[in-house]
Order: structure tokens, then C-alpha cells, then sequence
């Protein structure tokens, strides 16, 4: 079951580049908040709980490691 | 642009390039909610609250034993006053805050009132009225005349124009008043023009007050046929680590609160943190040659400054709303107008009897307000203390001596206001609370100019103050009364200058 839909994450190339992509970025995003939190704080905070994209990203991150093994190993 | 265009891009391109314009509008976003460029935003927080996504800008209410969160759906106010503080991402000019409650308070809590601090050193709040059941009730009964949010009741119909009562306010005179305004009006939430003469014409003689009053006094003088000299002699007691600032202002009541004169001396400390045993002396002196008339004095301390002695050249002088003698440790007496006292103990050391209009109050509670009702309440009664340290307060003034009291100013209506045969006229700046969409809830809004308010650390501090309600359990964990006000939601709008006035104005 988990082996049939990490093979559907990451099947093809493309399926890997997106997950890279999109933890590229989550990486940017988180940066670019706690950059803008320090420069004037609250305002991100005030609407939005930085925790929630954390999980996110660690959640992309551990997807992203586990397609990249899948991927190596199918080689 | 035909498919083709789109197609020649690369996967990785695309999704790069998707990533990016998502990346933009979020930081755009978040950029947007800082600078607010249209000027104008609200917040709001409603309850119960689920899941949020944020901090969110209104924050809980404090001191939390006054608020009790656990036995209701809805929030409920058990004690006065409540704070919440509000963060805003810029400074804002105005603020329309909008309550939605339900009233569970009776008779004795008939005023609900917010506001926002607009004085740190003082702490004072900005407040208006919520809901005013005085006004309310007595509107079933008197006849009414409105304009715009403004109310005059009157007990005969004696004004049909609101143009009318104007012109005899302006002249200080009022129909069926031969006592004067402020013996047959009451007012509540309006300031009316001062004509106050009083009724022995006799020149000012020389004042002089030795009884030590700690923090923060207001007062009125009334000059006539003299030059105005006070002086004030200070001590700051330097027992806490925050930097006393002394600013003493002279506004002209006749001419709408003018500001004559402003005085200050700021804190010369220069490590606030450094042990400073010594209590250090000021002094601030003016004069001025000033027409005869009403002045208003107002003393801007914290607690840990004293005004050791006040000298004046008008001895027709009061304290207005609160007095607290300190420190003289001998019996003291005072007069005031009012028929009620509120007084608290700054130290168990002054537990005491305290005399008050004939009558004999217990004080045996340190750090609580105690309300001391005359039975038989006259225009002047006698305040006497045994030991000094006490704050006193009520919705009059306070003199040294009978001689130098008077009240320039109609009576105010407030928790205690009882209505006498006097009293033929109450005017008020207030409308009644609308009701909600649900039964029993009730909704009103009020505007508060928060350009004069005060701010720290991106935060505005606003109050809900319902007098005379007390939590019945302030030692436990949640406070447990009967009579409370439920809270449903709050919601601020906020308005102020736009991106393009702030730019112009920074060309200028």
C-alpha cells in the first residue's frame, strides 16, 4: 500500500523535480516570513501560525527523501 | 499568445515561475496587512473561537480573574475594569469599536462604558458609553429631545429646539433654573460651556497646602482679582525602577479647555536600574497674568512621585474626581460635594474608622475600594481621617477647607446618581445599544480617536469597565458572580491616513 503511492509521488522525473520544487519553495517561503517577522513582528504571526508551514515542510521534506531512495534504488 | 509559447517552457521553468508569482502575492500579501495603504482595516475576534490561524490582533482579557472562561459558551465579565490590548501593524487615527453582549448585570451596575488608554502616566481611558440604563430609563419617563447622537431630557417639556437650548447653554442660563445650570442638570458624556461665578464675589486671597497628595491630581482654581502663581514642591520617592516624568498643564475652562501653559521636568536618571535611595526634591513654579475666571490644574505623576505642598494665590481651589494624602501620618479632614466616597487603602497600616458626612465607615480592607454612601447626604459633607494614605474618589471635588470648596460643574450622572426634585434637565452625548440578530444579545459601537492614543509595542490598550461590579471569588483561579456581562464579539474598525497622505506629507 505505502510502496504503490510513493510510486505515485514520484513515478516519473517531473514527479521528483516538483517535490524538489516545492520544498525549494517551502524553503524560500519560511525564510522570506521569518525574515519579514523580524523586520516588523507580528505581522505574519497575527494572521498566520508559522508552525502549520513547518509541518508542511517537514512533511514535503520526508516525501522528497523517500521519492529521491524509491527513485535511486528503481535505478 | 497561441499554445505554442507556453509549451516551448520547460517543466521546470514553469514550475519555477509558479512557485515565484505564488512566492510574490504571499509576501505582497503579508506586505499589504503592514502598510494598510487604503488606511482603513478591521479586526475582529468572535466567540467561542474553534481553530485559528494566527495570533490573531485582539488579544484575551485581563486581569484574568475578572473574566471567566470555562462556565459559558461566551466569555463573561465578572469584574471592573477589563482589558484587552489590540496590536495594529501601523498607526491608525480612529477606532469604531463594536461590542456585541449580553447583559446579565442588575440594578447596581446600571453603566457599561469602553475605551481606550490614551495616558500611560495616569492611566486614563478615553471612555464611552456602552449602555447607560440611568439614561434609558429615565428616557420612558421625561420628555426627549435629540439631535444626532446628542439627548436632552427634561422632566417638564420645556425646550422644543435643540437651537434654543444651545443659545441659553451658551449664555449659561437655563429655563426654570433660578439656582443656576448646575443645580437642576445633570450630564452625562457632554461638556457644556463653564459660566461659573461663585456666589461670594470677594477677591483671591493666598493658599497654601501642606498635606502631601501622591500621584496623579486635577484641579480648579478660580481667579479673581489676581495674578496666578502656584507652586508646586515634588518628591520623587524613587521606589520603583520606571523613569517620573512631572508635567504640570493650566487649561482655560471659560475658553473650552484652552491650554495656557504647559510645564515639564523630565526624569534626569540616567540608569533607572541603579540603586537610588534618596528621594530627590522639584519644583514647578508658574505665572501668569490671567482675566478672571475658571482654570483647570492638571498634575501629571506617576505613584511614585508626591506633591509635597501646593501654593497658590487663589484660595477658591479643589481637587477634582480623587485626593490621596500621604504620608503626614496626622488625622485630616477634607470636604467634598458629593454624597457618596470610594475610598482604598494603600497599606494595612491605614486600616481605620473613617467619618464621613456624621457617619462612621469601617475601613479594614487593604488594597480594595470600599464605597461609603451618606444616608443623609448634604451639599458639603466632611471627610475625617484618622491616618492619611487613603485614596479617595467620587464624581465630585475635594477641598482642604469648607471655605474653598465649590463645583463648577454640573452634576455628573454615574452609578450612585440619584435623581432629586432639582434636577429638571440631564443632557448626554448617547445612544442606546441596538439589539442583536439573536434574542437578549445587544450591540453597540463606539468611536474612540486613538491618534491620541497610547501605543507600545504595536499595541493599543483598550478598557471595558462596568462600575460597581465585583468578582465575588477574586481568590480563585476564575471569578464566580452572578452579575456579569457575556461577551460574543468585538470587532474594531480602524481608519487613518492612506499611503498617498503619508507620502505627501512626508514631501512636504
Amino acid at each position: 500500500m505505502a510502496e504503490k503511492f510513493i510510486k505515485k509521488l514520484g513515478r516519473t522525473l517531473t514527479g521528483i523535480l516538483f517535490w524538489r520544487e516545492l520544498f525549494y519553495f517551502l524553503n524560500v517561503l519560511l525564510v522570506s516570513l521569518i525574515i519579514l517577522e523580524m523586520i516588523a513582528p507580528n505581522i505574519v504571526l497575527a494572521y498566520f501560525n508559522i508552525n502549520y508551514l513547518l509541518i508542511i515542510y517537514i512533511i514535503v521534506a520526508l516525501i522528497l527523501l523517500i521519492v529521491t531512495d524509491y527513485q535511486k534504488k528503481s535505478e | 499568445m497561441n499554445k505554442s509559447f507556453f509549451t516551448k517552457w520547460s517543466f521546470l521553468f514553469k514550475i519555477r515561475l509558479f512557485f515565484g508569482v505564488f512566492l510574490f502575492i504571499i509576501i505582497g500579501a503579508f506586505l499589504y496587512f503592514k502598510v494598510v495603504p487604503f488606511g482603513q482595516i478591521t479586526y475582529s475576534r468572535t466567540y467561542p473561537e474553534f481553530i485559528k490561524s494566527g495570533k490573531g490582533f485582539i488579544y484575551g482579557f485581563t486581569p484574568t480573574q475578572r473574566v471567566d472562561l470555562k462556565s459559558g459558551t461566551y466569555p463573561k465579565l465578572s469584574g471592573d475594569p477589563v482589558y484587552f490590548s489590540v496590536f495594529t501593524p501601523r498607526t491608525f487615527d480612529q477606532a469604531k469599536l463594536t461590542i456585541t453582549y449580553r447583559n446579565n448585570l442588575s440594578a447596581p451596575e446600571p453603566i457599561i462604558e469602553a475605551g481606550v488608554l490614551t495616558d500611560k502616566i495616569v492611566w486614563h481611558y478615553d471612555l464611552k458609553p456602552v449602555q447607560n440604563d440611568v439614561i434609558d430609563n429615565l428616557k420612558k419617563s421625561w420628555s426627549v429631545l435629540k439631535n444626532g447622537s446628542k439627548i436632552l431630557l427634561q422632566k417638564n417639556n420645556t425646550y422644543s429646539s435643540w437651537a434654543d437650548l444651545e443659545a441659553d447653554l451658551n449664555k449659561g442660563t437655563l429655563k426654570d433654573c433660578p439656582g443656576g445650570i448646575n443645580a437642576c442638570l445633570a450630564t452625562y458624556n457632554y461638556e457644556i460651556p463653564s459660566f461659573y461665578q461663585p456666589a461670594d464675589f470677594r477677591n483671591s486671597l493666598p493658599l497654601v497646602i501642606d498635606t502631601p497628595l501622591r500621584g496623579a491630581h486635577q484641579l480648579y482654581i478660580y481667579l479673581n482679582n489676581a495674578p496666578l502663581h502656584l507652586e508646586f514642591s515634588f518628591i520623587n520617592l524613587r521606589q520603583d525602577k520606571v523613569a517620573d516624568p512631572i508635567t504640570v498643564n493650566l487649561y482655560d475652562v471659560n475658553d473650552h479647555n484652552k491650554l495656557i501653559v504647559t510645564k515639564y521636568l523630565a526624569d534626569d536618571r540616567k540608569d533607572l536600574n541603579a540603586p537610588t535611595a534618596d528621594s530627590i526634591a522639584e519644583k514647578i513654579i508658574i505665572d501668569e497674568n490671567l482675566k478672571n475666571g475658571l482654570y483647570k490644574v492638571e498634575i501629571k505623576v506617576r505613584d511614585d512621585t508626591v506633591i509635597k505642598r501646593i501654593e497658590s494665590s487663589a484660595d477658591k481651589l479643589v481637587f477634582i474626581n480623587k485626593v490621596w494624602p500621604v504620608s503626614a501620618s496626622l488625622p485630616l479632614s477634607l470636604w467634598t460635594d458629593a454624597p457618596y466616597l470610594q475610598a482604598k487603602l494603600y497599606s494595612p497600616a491605614s486600616r481605620q474608622t473613617i467619618n464621613f458626612s456624621g457617619e462612621d465607615f469601617i475601613l479594614d480592607k487593604a488594597y480594595e475600594q470600599t464605597d461609603l454612601i451618606a444616608h443623609n447626604p448634604t451639599s458639603t459633607a466632611e471627610i475625617k481621617l484618622v491616618k492619611d494614605d487613603v485614596i479617595l474618589e467620587n464624581n465630585g471635588v475635594f477641598a482642604f477647607s469648607k471655605g474653598s470648596l465649590f463645583n463648577p460643574v454640573p452634576k455628573k450622572i454615574d452609578r450612585f446618581f440619584k435623581l432629586n426634585n432639582n434636577i429638571k434637565y440631564v443632557l448626554a452625548d448617547y445612544e442606546a445599544p441596538l439589539s442583536y440578530t439573536e434574542p437578549e444579545f445587544k450591540t453597540q459601537t463606539v468611536e474612540l480617536n486613538t491618534k491620541a492614543a497610547y501605543r507600545e509595542a504595536g499595541k493599543y490598550s483598550f478598557m471595558l469597565s462596568i462600575p460597581g461590579l465585583k468578582s465575588s471569588d477574586i481568590s480563585g483561579d476564575t471569578a464566580s458572580s452572578a452579575d456579569n456581562l457575556e461577551i460574543k464579539e468585538i470587532k474594531i474598525d480602524f481608519s487613518g491616513r492612506t499611503l498617498w497622505q503619508k507620502l505627501f506629507a512626508l514631501n512636504n
